[in-house]
């Protein structure tokens, strides 16, 4: 019993956090440009007290107050990445969605960058082996996707007699 | 009574996983085919049993049952019927019992439609299938049991379900995703079964696509659902937000996507073949991580669900010897596949592994972005946060060539190829393609914004590839004569594009206003003019609240009226915005109410979105094709194409 | 047999994420380091709760160790730690200061926070409850809470004699928090 209970007051409380999802400040700005600088930090940085939303999408106070200086910051001439500095120098680097670069983060970029040039060197050396193709069957009148289609259509002829003369 | 026996059926159901597991087995060791025949049987019966545990959840549901403590907690008597009812996979352990239904429904998919396989092979299928399900039902029966009581103190109502979740979003989204998230356990049971018998010709390709391209149609159909109804019920317009969870969807999609490509290879060329025997593990691993990440909580995610160390420990033993263990027989058995294919550089083969090799990137950079945060945490680093700004950057990079090459790769030959053929046609319509999107740009928006530019290029590159590719085709082959398969290729290839292009253009041109409007008030805003015309009260089945009704014109020409509502739950205190969408093919208008402002003054937020159906309409068209590979006559009529082996007794199982 | 290493690869790959995986199971994902411990408190002036004439600054907190407490009488949770903070502040002789943070003040919107009824409900819920605080900071429109990286209430903050910050809780402050995180860091403490 006492279990389920907690289960339930975790659930609840995930509800709360969950639930709010909204807006209700009226913003004004001085130049599109400064506008474009707010929606783009807003969605960049991340609201600490929720779930994982970004301080656009969530109604939480920090989120208010966070999305209340940015524009702040950016009415005084701040630039973007200034007002990112500003909030990873209060909320640390969780309140900003693109990760710093150091020896752990590099594998985001290392590894897939690595793993594509792997391969292509994997597909350079095995077709190099097999660079001796059989050329009989290629006759090269045929369209590319043609001799393919010929095999499928003959293949479903096939299979369309075999069904017919069991 | 009725859970009773819904718990009792389970433990049937357990029963049968369990002979499901080990009588196939024994069969196979000592040839004997009277317990080999048993597989077929004892898959019927595991989801007979288990969709009669599923419908008395159901029932239990429907008739607020709040002795059943999931029902006390995820429902209410106030609660309209088809939420009931979708509320019985809202939880943890009716989500659980709804994958199970799935899972066991695959099996006897299995067990009726593969008829005109080879009895060993069919036999060793739904032998791992059973291998699965024992840990699976190991787990609902102990820690996730659906049907536990609240007996002796029982509720007199229940605490409902979130009304994020009312919705038909999400009567028909997990259904879906379950659908494709458990189909990928048939082509890793193919793939299993193939590695454990050693025989990996081509054939376990053949007959293992068309249930790929099922559960890859549903997992598709499921993951577009997800972002229409996220869109649609959240309130903020948002369709993809790179959210642990539909990492964890997105996955298995890209792996399967790369799967479905190399079975191809697999299956006419005989080249890549152990490749397409980790890819077939790889999607259903990845089905299973994104179910531990989804349930353990051990990321932090908007939609996880409620959370207990034990079930996590649980799940995380099953995913190391479910995972761990047919990665091991991979690593000791693929040494032996031979690909035989051979190929020049410059050939259709090659081609397809780029694609593969995109889509692995890709699924690596998703896989990368979701974990990492938890590694750098664990290892002292600190708590970091990758999202939106990591993943849109790195998927514009890599769009750009797997587009291309959607373009091109299907004019290329097998086996090889002549690049001096491929200087022309590319170069009219790369061309054409920058010219034609330009125009479209300047003349809808009147600014060309570069990404956006970028996407439609790609989308007119590989839309007029495949026009062309089509064209070509049929003044061989008669359209009717061509295999559903081939317009799979198409719809697949088409779909993609609007994707592309719906993404760039929603993203680049999206436009939203917060105002602050009166009742009888006008605001203009982005060349359409919204009036509050009145606010009335709404009275819903359990919920109350107000609806805003704002007209919309378009230079004095109505375009429509939409009610935007707040709505107040009581049973769980909670307000939700209730957006208000006119759409169209090719714009949305989504309208959200805010609060009411101390002078009675209502805040809302007006968003123009244009061109965010592409994403949708792609993503089904995509699903669609998966429908038609399918649909191929080919893959219905196996027998006429299937070399029969009679010599599994002396096999290892 | 002859087995490819290669082929070990994904395998090797995978028992390393399970390792992880086990790991982060038994390890809070919510929690997180704080930014602002090591630096110094940041620059204030603000009013007292009680009495707004009175205008506290970071100059009236140095000089001695204090433990700074963000909270609110809307904060449930904070409810639950004043009797632990009472305890602290009569054992050990801890000396807590209340940051309060409203939650409704919003001038933007025209919504101000009622500051009379505040002091009314402060004042009977400490009698009720235990009071710690040797005075409240009134922090209206939550800059200096948001300069210390405050995602909610309540939080602790640790500040030594010379105006640096020692630690920084988030969530309640109870009996296994203050032994195992707070306590040996206050007692270290100049």
């Amino acid at each position: 019993m006492m279990k389920s209970i907690s289960i339930l007051i975790v659930i609840l409380a995930s509800l709360v956090s969950v639930k709010s999802y909204g807006f209700d400040e009226m913003v004004t700005f001085d130049n599109p440009k400064q506008e474009a600088e707010y929606r783009e930090l807003i969605k960049e940085l991340r609201c600490p007290k929720c779930q994982n939303q970004n301080i656009a999408d969530s109604n939480a106070i920090v989120a208010k107050d966070m999305r209340a200086k940015a524009l702040l910051l950016l009415q005084e001439g701040k630039s973007k990445q200034q007002v990112v500095d500003y909030m990873i120098n209060r909320y640390g680097q969780f309140a900003h969605y693109r990760p710093p670069v150091n020896i752990a983060t590099i594998m985001l970029w290392a590894i897939p960058v690595g793993f594509i040039l792997m391969c292509i060197i994997l597909l350079w050396r095995r077709s190099r082996l097999s660079t001796q193709v059989d050329n009989a069957t290629d006759t090269a009148g045929l369209n590319s996707e043609l001799d393919n289609l010929l095999d499928e259509v003959s293949d479903l002829q096939n299979a369309e007699t075999t069904r017919n003369n069991p | 009574m009725i859970p009773e026996l819904g718990n009792f059926a389970l433990y049937i159901a357990f029963g049968f996983s369990l002979l499901l597991s080990i009588l196939p087995f024994i069969g196979l060791r000592k040839s004997n085919m009277g317990l080999m025949q048993t597989a077929p049987n004892l898959a019927v019966g595991l989801f007979v049993f288990t969709l009669f545990a599923f419908l008395c959840l159901v029932f239990a549901f429907v008739t607020d049952d709040f002795t059943v403590l999931n029902v006390a907690q995820n429902s209410n008597s106030a609660l309209p019927v088809q939420y009931k009812f979708a509320a019985s996979f809202g939880s943890h352990e009716g989500s659980f019992l709804l994958w199970l239904l799935m899972q066991s429904g695959w099996a006897c998919a299995v067990a009726v439609w593969s008829k005109s396989l080879p009895t060993t092979m069919r036999t060793r299928v739904l032998m791992v299938i059973g291998w699965i399900c024992v840990g699976f039902y190991a787990y609902i029966i102990t820690v996730s049991n659906p049907f536990d009581r609240t007996l002796p103190f029982f509720p007199v109502d229940g605490a409902d379900l979130n009304p994020l979740l009312q919705d038909i979003g999400m009567i028909i989204h997990p259904p879906l995703l379950y659908m494709g998230y458990v189909g990928m356990s048939i082509c890793f049971s193919f793939a299993i079964a193939a590695l454990l018998s050693g025989d990996l010709d081509s054939t376990w390709a053949k007959w293992s696509r068309p249930w790929t391209a099922v559960a890859w149609g549903f997992l598709t159909l499921g993951i577009t659902i997800g972002s229409w109804w996220a869109y649609s019920e959240l309130g903020w317009g948002g369709w993809w937000f790179w959210d642990p969870v539909e990492n964890a969807s997105l996955m298995p999609w890209l792996v399967a996507t790369a799967l479905l490509h190399s079975l191809a290879v697999a299956e006419k060329r005989n080249a890549f073949k152990s490749w397409t025997v980790f890819l077939a593990i790889a999607s259903f691993s990845l089905s299973l991580l994104g179910t531990f990440l989804v349930r353990s909580g051990v990321i932090v995610s908007v939609h996880a669900f409620a959370t207990d160390p034990a079930r996590g420990v649980f799940i995380l033993v099953l995913l190391a010897i479910v995972i761990g263990g047919s990665l091991l027989l991979y690593s000791l058995k693929a040494g032996l596949i031979k690909s035989v294919g051979k190929f020049s550089i410059f050939s259709r083969e090659s081609s397809l592994w780029l694609n593969n090799v995109f889509l692995v990137a890709a699924t690596i950079i998703v896989l990368l972005g979701t974990l990492l945060p938890l590694v750098h945490k664990e290892i002292g680093l600190g708590t970091i946060s990758i999202g939106e700004p990591f993943f849109n950057q790195m998927f514009t990079y890599l769009i750009v060539p797997f587009a291309l090459l959607i373009g091109i790769a299907p004019h290329i030959r097998w086996k090889q190829d002549k690049p001096n053929k491929f200087v022309a046609t590319p170069l009219i319509i790369c061309l054409a393609s920058v010219a034609l999107s330009y125009l479209w740009l300047v003349v809808e928006f009147g600014e060309v914004k570069g990404l956006a530019w970028l996407s439609t290029s790609l989308f007119w590159w590989i839309i007029l590839f495949t026009a062309v590719e089509l064209v070509k085709t049929t003044q061989k082959v008669r359209l009717t004569k061509l295999p559903l398969s081939h317009f799979a290729m198409v719809l697949g290839h088409v779909g993609l594009a609007f994707v592309i292009a719906g993404v760039g253009l929603t993203s680049q041109y999206s436009t939203e206003r917060d105002v602050k409007m009166f009742v009888g008030g006008s605001e203009s805003f982005s060349g359409f003019d919204f009036k509050f015309v009145k606010l009335q009260d709404v009275k819903g089945p359990n919920y109350d609240g107000w609806a805003a009704q704002i007209d919309i014109t378009q230079q004095g020409q109505e375009v429509s009226t939409l009610l935007a509502e707040k709505r107040f739950y009581p049973v769980q205190r909670n307000t939700m915005t209730e957006a208000a969408i006119d759409a169209t093919f090719f714009r949305d208008i989504y309208i959200s109410l805010g609060e009411q402002l101390p002078d009675k003054g209502w805040a809302l937020r007006l968003h123009l979105k244009p061109y965010v159906r592409w994403f949708w309409f792609g993503g089904i068209v995509v699903a669609f094709a998966g429908a038609l590979i399918v649909a191929d006559k080919r893959y219905r009529q196996q027998k006429s194409s299937v070399r029969v082996r009679s010599s599994a007794a002396a096999e290892i199982v | 047999m002859k087995y490819k290493l290669s082929l070990f690869l994904p395998l090797f790959i995978f028992v390393i994420l399970v390792g992880f995986l086990l790991k982060g199971l038994f390890s809070d994902p919510r929690q997180r380091d704080s930014a602002v411990v090591g630096k110094s408190f940041p620059e204030f002036q603000l009013p007292d709760l009680m009495n707004e004439e009175k205008v506290h600054s970071l100059q009236t907190l140095r000089g001695e160790k204090v433990l700074l407490n963000v909270w609110g009488t809307w904060c449930i949770t904070c409810k639950y730690e004043l009797p632990f903070l009472t305890k602290i502040k009569t054992e050990y002789g801890v000396k807590v200061v209340g940051i309060y943070y409203d939650q409704n003040h919003a001038p933007e919107f025209g919504q101000f926070a009622n500051i009379p009824q505040i002091q009314v409900e402060v004042k009977q819920l400490l009698a009720q409850l235990g009071d710690p605080y040797q005075f409240h900071i009134l922090d209206l429109d939550r800059t200096l809470s948001l300069d210390l990286g405050v995602t909610g209430a309540p939080e602790t903050f640790l500040m030594d004699s010379n105006g640096v910050i020692k630690a920084h809780h988030m969530g309640d402050v109870n009996e296994r928090v203050w032994r195992d995180k707070l306590a040996p860091i206050w007692n270290e403490m100049q």
